[in-house]
């Protein structure tokens, strides 16, 4: 029997010295440095309309104001030592529910190069990924562990809605005895899901119905899952438009325009994701319309993209056509499904009170570190508290909305198929 | 930025030596990845851990350095140990193994390395002249041309099958049952899942399926059979074949310079239409070369170098045209493109036109990395070879513990949980069942891995068009559909020709002894 | 006269048995087993709900409509094969390479090798993948590959490198609680976790 004892000697060098090379090249790079998109889209007090020519960029607004909450409850200093005595050589894990390199991913392994520094005793906080039943493993993952402040997950609006409309927890993971701690972005500031029609197709809704009756059919709109606007649209407001599935993500749905298979938008139509994905769209002016703005939010903070695209602003949705009681309310609690910023930091609800004051604290510091804002700022995202009370309301308001007539309505938006 | 300042900062880029570095060590980093069976994943996961302290620019640089020579080393464990080192390198096996057993491993490895060195220049190439309009050619290829491509998966299948059409479109259909296991992609409804094994929900890996279906039943052989892999050689014999085969696979590659081309042209096609990845298009090109090669009906299988020219020019191919569609349009080309579409956003590119726009420089970074690496890399390989080829005289008992070790962790870190261990063993039965009673394995894997594309495509093309005549009468899809006829009538033809020198091979084999390891004689049974 | 009788029962039990064996072979099951398969997807598809979004049977009713149709004509194909004493075609994959092994002795190895696996897994459950494979690595080459103490150990050892330092230090697998860190209250993945906590990642 062969077997190799020995490694030869020139082997050896060469293997050792490009491990170290290796090593050297990860210890020599500047571990502060940020990244180097050419045009980092540095927060500006006012929108304005562009950066080079005719190119439109993401220039965040100024944070909207603050939601009327309770004030961040700051730790009192025998609660910095408890905290700094409880977190001193420790180390938090961040379970995501997603595989490495995904968006949520990224967001977390971000927020993890700065969370450490704001929490007493400066704990490592690392990332771990967990995906596979749409978070419900990341979830029941994090639930098995002790409620020691040592484990945050990151959870989709999909748990927080699903069992919020069951009215019960799901198997290992209980949102009803959960703390949202918040979440480290906030919507960009004039995106908001719109419905849009490609050039050709409808300028407006009175076009766009009439392209309909002229084709005898609904428009097509690219959609990635069953439910949100795409299910609702057309079944509780009569709108045209008949979802067509497959599509893996906003970029194949963009595409679909591209190539023509599809006719209309309605999520993938806002201001981030086209001035991140098609900002030729923006520049050109004719290749898609914004119809109406289903979900209501102000869209004056993206005037950059309409003054370039020579766009109208679009009406809300209850003022492009007429609605009835169960459509109005059905519009606002759909607006409130769907309006949130997704993926909240969630702990278990018994963990000790002064690690969840400190860890609501660290994160919301974590959003004003100028270098986190960068980092999302160079990915487009903006960096911004949304508190842990909208989470718990929106739960809350679900459950609500989901014990009345518009129970049945509620589920389709969720996707939820009996 | 222009196109010749954007390959002059490219360029300067790598005057850096710390660029350089980045990119040396990614290779030797990827070239263990690679050669791990079954390990492709770890580094891209390191680095993306690593990348938000990094440099952006030395963290392209060694994540390009990583990606290039995978597809090359991958071929040690299909060759040497009929492992697949990667879910692209499969088809590698059906000949390179046999070519191992027989003591040519040398030759298989030098054929393999020169054929993908072609084939990742060429795409790196590529990248360059193409980038500027990618989003032009990639929409080429709408919902139509990927159910086409789909169907024609089919056609690979019956291809593959060899003289067992029928147990092959069987076992093909099986993959795609498999494959519909989990939640229904346009609903997220539950399929098949009971409610005890939520873990079901994401449906079966794909790393799960190789390793049960090819992996471990070849691991079973080597205690099964109580040998070590090569039996037909001596050691001494082996070592000189390493030094002399590699030169003369690399002269089998030139002699074969037409299929060399055919199977990089494919791969960059698959390559460049996101989804269909790495993972299928090397039993595209096995069975287009199959069924275009002279003498391949009866030769592929027992240890033909055309066997692994076809897949091994088509896999680096692939995998770096998959950077078309991920970097100009933000859709990953495949699974392990998704995670560097991930790694680039953690660094704060944004992949699509704004990327094409602004950041071409690193588009050229990319380039003249994946071409430093491949180079590199194949120098390593070269070098390594005739070490590594020692591996096919170890004894069983000592090799197959340790590669069943090593499988037996990279299935579990698929998802991280005892299920994945326990499915394993359940495919593992079924694995070995196929290799034991004569079913063709391979189109399992491809039924696998094309079920869901022709279901989502599917709901695709039917929603979106009216008229399915329309959808197929695109010019992309009639191309398509003319190649897959073309290939499946000179397919027909050699196999009618080959059936009339096999009932000659009928009357010599009848005078001889049955030897389980001598290809069948095709009976026109299936 | 009555050992005669038995020997006759005994014989004629035989003969069932062997009978038995030529007809119930594991292909036969594997076949009813797939046949299985296809059949129960037909008949999942026909209780899936129906919605305005899509069709969620389409599929699996596609697939096992093809898989049964390809079920039934490989089954008769391969009784008329057989029937007429020809071989399969061949295919291009590998075979085992059994001829002149004892069917004794190939289902015996077999059976080892699924029993070290599936030994091998109980112990991953038992005592976590830190201590299961140094351990089934370390007495497997030791034992049967018969090589020696040190080297077996440090084959065993090296496999720590994989599972503590890449996956588990560096990639924060979520490496599950073994029954032995759960009853002694520990973690064999924490010595590797120390070692690596200077890493900011």
């Amino acid at each position: 029997m062969q077997f190799i004892t020995k490694i030869s000697s020139p082997l050896k060098v060469m293997f050792l010295g490009t491990l170290f090379a290796l090593f050297l090249t990860a210890c020599g790079s500047d571990p502060t440095a940020t990244p180097r998109p050419t045009n980092t889209p540095a927060p500006e007090p006012t929108p304005t309309a562009t950066l080079a020519p005719g190119v439109p960029t993401p220039t965040p607004a100024p944070p909207t104001p603050t939601p009327t909450r309770a004030p961040t409850p700051t730790p009192v200093p025998d609660l910095k030592e408890l905290a700094r005595d409880h977190f001193t050589g420790k180390t938090i894990t961040v379970v995501v529910g997603y595989g490495a390199g995904g968006g949520q991913d990224n967001n977390a392994r971000k927020t993890a190069k700065y969370l450490g520094n704001y929490i007493p005793g400066n704990p490592r906080v690392i990332v771990q990924n967990k995906d596979g039943a749409d978070n419900l493993l990341a979830g029941q993952t994090a639930w098995a562990r002790p409620s020691n402040g040592l484990t945050i997950v990151l959870i989709n609006n999909v748990r927080t809605q699903n069992q919020a409309i069951a009215g019960r927890p799901e198997t290992g993971f209980n949102l009803f005895e959960a703390t949202y701690l918040g979440n480290v972005q906030i919507s960009t500031p004039g995106s908001s899901a719109t419905l849009c029609a490609r050039g050709d197709i409808a300028t407006d809704l009175a076009s766009m119905l009439a392209k309909a009756d002229e084709l005898g059919r609904p428009l097509r709109a690219g959609v990635f899952r069953a439910g949100s606007w795409g299910e609702i649209l057309p079944k509780y407001f009569d709108i045209p438009v008949k979802p067509v599935p497959g599509f893996t993500g906003t970029a194949t749905i963009l595409q679909g325009i591209d190539q023509g298979e599809l006719e209309v938008l309605v999520d993938a139509c806002t201001y981030d994701q086209l001035s991140r994905l098609r900002p030729d769209w923006i520049e050109a002016g004719d290749t898609i319309y914004p119809i109406f703005n289903h979900q209501g939010k102000d869209l004056k903070p993206a005037s950059s993209m309409y003054e370039i695209a020579g766009w109208d602003y679009p009406p809300n949705l209850e003022d492009a056509m007429d609605l009835t009681d169960f459509q109005t309310r059905l519009l606002a609690v759909a607006r409130s499904m769907g309006g949130i910023v997704t993926h909240p930091w969630v702990i278990k609800a018994d963990t000790p009170d002064f690690i969840q004051q400190t860890l609501l604290s660290a994160l919301e510091a974590v959003t004003t570190d100028p270098g986190f804002v960068a980092d999302m700022a160079a990915a487009t995202r903006v960096a911004g508290f949304t508190p842990g009370e909208e989470y718990a309301n929106y739960r809350d308001s679900v459950a609500d909305a989901a014990a009345g007539d518009l129970a049945q309505a509620v589920r389709d938006f969720a996707g939820i198929v009996d | 930025m222009g196109v010749i300042e954007a390959a002059m900062a490219g360029l300067s880029d790598m005057a850096n030596p710390v660029v350089i570095l980045a990119i040396l060590g990614g290779a030797v980093v990827g070239l263990a990845s690679g050669a791990l069976p079954a390990t492709g994943l770890p580094g891209i996961i390191v680095l993306i851990s690593l990348a938000v302290y990094m440099d952006p620019v030395v963290a392209v640089a060694l994540a390009m350095g990583m990606a290039a020579p995978v597809q090359s080393s991958d071929t040690l464990p299909s060759v040497l140990l009929g492992v697949p080192g990667s879910v692209s390198s499969q088809a590698t096996i059906i000949d390179g193994y046999p070519m191992a057993r027989q003591g040519r491993a040398g030759e298989a490895l030098g054929a393999a390395y020169l054929a993908s060195l072609i084939g990742g220049v060429v795409a790196a190439v590529l990248i360059a002249l193409v980038m500027p309009m990618a989003r032009g050619v990639v929409n080429l290829f709408a919902s139509p041309e990927f159910l086409v491509m789909a169907l024609m998966g089919v056609v690979v299948v019956a291809v593959v099958s060899g003289g067992a059409m029928l147990k092959g479109l069987m076992a093909a259909t099986l993959g795609m049952a498999i494959a519909s296991v989990g939640t229904d992609p346009g609903l997220g409804l539950p399929r098949f899942v009971p409610d005890s094994v939520p873990y079901l929900l994401g449906g079966f890996n794909l790393i799960i399926v190789v390793i049960g279906i090819f992996a471990l039943p070849e691991i079973m052989g080597l205690i099964i059979e109580n040998r070590s892999i090569a039996t037909d050689v001596s050691a001494e014999d082996a070592v000189r074949d390493i030094n002399e085969g590699r030169w003369e696979g690399m002269r089998s590659v030139m002699r074969n310079k037409f299929l060399v081309v055919r199977s990089v042209a494919l791969g960059v096609i698959v390559g460049i239409m996101p989804g269909i990845g790495g993972s299928v298009v090397d039993w595209l090109t096995y069975a287009q070369a199959r069924a275009t090669e002279k003498g391949a009906a009866e030769s592929f299988g027992t240890g033909d170098i055309r066997g692994v020219i076809a897949p091994e020019s088509a896999n680096n191919a692939t995998s770096a045209a998959q950077l078309i569609p991920t970097l100009a349009l933000g859709i990953p080309g495949g699974a392990y493109q998704a995670v560097y579409l991930g790694f680039f956003l953690l660094l704060g590119f944004q992949p699509g036109p704004r990327f094409l726009n602004d950041n071409m420089d690193i588009v050229f970074l990319i380039v003249f990395s994946l071409l430093l690496a491949n180079v590199f890399g194949t120098i390593m390989l070269l070098f390594l070879s005739k070490y590594f080829a020692k591996i096919a005289f170890i004894s069983p008992h000592v090799l197959a513990p340790v590669i069943l070790s090593i499988l037996l962790v990279a299935a579990f870190t698929s998802k991280n949980s005892y299920w994945d261990l326990g499915f394993l063993m359940i495919v593992s039965l079924v694995g070995w069942h196929m290799k034991r009673y004569g079913w063709p394995r391979p189109p399992l894997i491809i039924g696998f891995v094309l079920g869901p594309i022709l279901e989502r495509y599917l709901s695709r093309v039917l929603g979106s068009y009216d008229n399915l005549f329309d959808a197929f009468t695109r010019p992309p899809s009639l191309i398509i559909v003319a190649v897959a006829l073309a290939i499946a009538f000179y397919s027909a033809k050699l196999a009618r020709e080959s059936k009339t020198s096999a009932a000659l091979l009928v009357k010599k084999a009848e005078a001889g002894v049955a030897d389980d390891a001598a290809p069948r004689v095709p009976a026109g049974g299936a | 006269m009555a050992n005669d009788t038995a020997n006759a029962e005994r014989k004629g039990l035989l003969d069932v048995i062997r009978t038995t064996q030529r007809i119930i072979t594991l292909d036969i099951i594997f076949r009813a087993l797939l046949g299985f398969v296809f059949v129960g997807m037909i008949v999942a598809a026909n209780g899936m709900p129906k919605t305005s979004f899509g069709d969620p049977s389409a599929y699996p009713r596609f697939v096992g409509v093809i898989g049964l149709t390809l079920w039934v004509a490989s089954n008769l194909n391969e009784l008329v094969t057989q029937l007429r004493g020809k071989q399969q075609g061949r295919i291009y994959d590998i075979t085992f390479q059994t001829t002149g092994m004892s069917p004794l002795v190939i289902w015996m190895r077999t059976g080892w090798v699924f029993g070290i696996m599936g030994a091998t897994i109980v112990g991953v459950w038992l005592l976590n993948f830190h201590l299961a494979i140094p351990l089934f690595l370390i007495s497997y080459l030791r034992f049967i590959g018969k090589i020696k103490w040190w080297v077996a150990i440090l084959i065993g050892a090296l496999m720590e490198l994989p599972i503590g330092v890449l996956y588990g230090a560096l990639i924060h697998v979520v490496w599950p609680e073994s029954v032995l860190e759960r009853v002694f209250d520990f973690s064999l993945q924490a010595p590797f976790d120390y070692l690596t906590r200077g890493l900011p990642f």
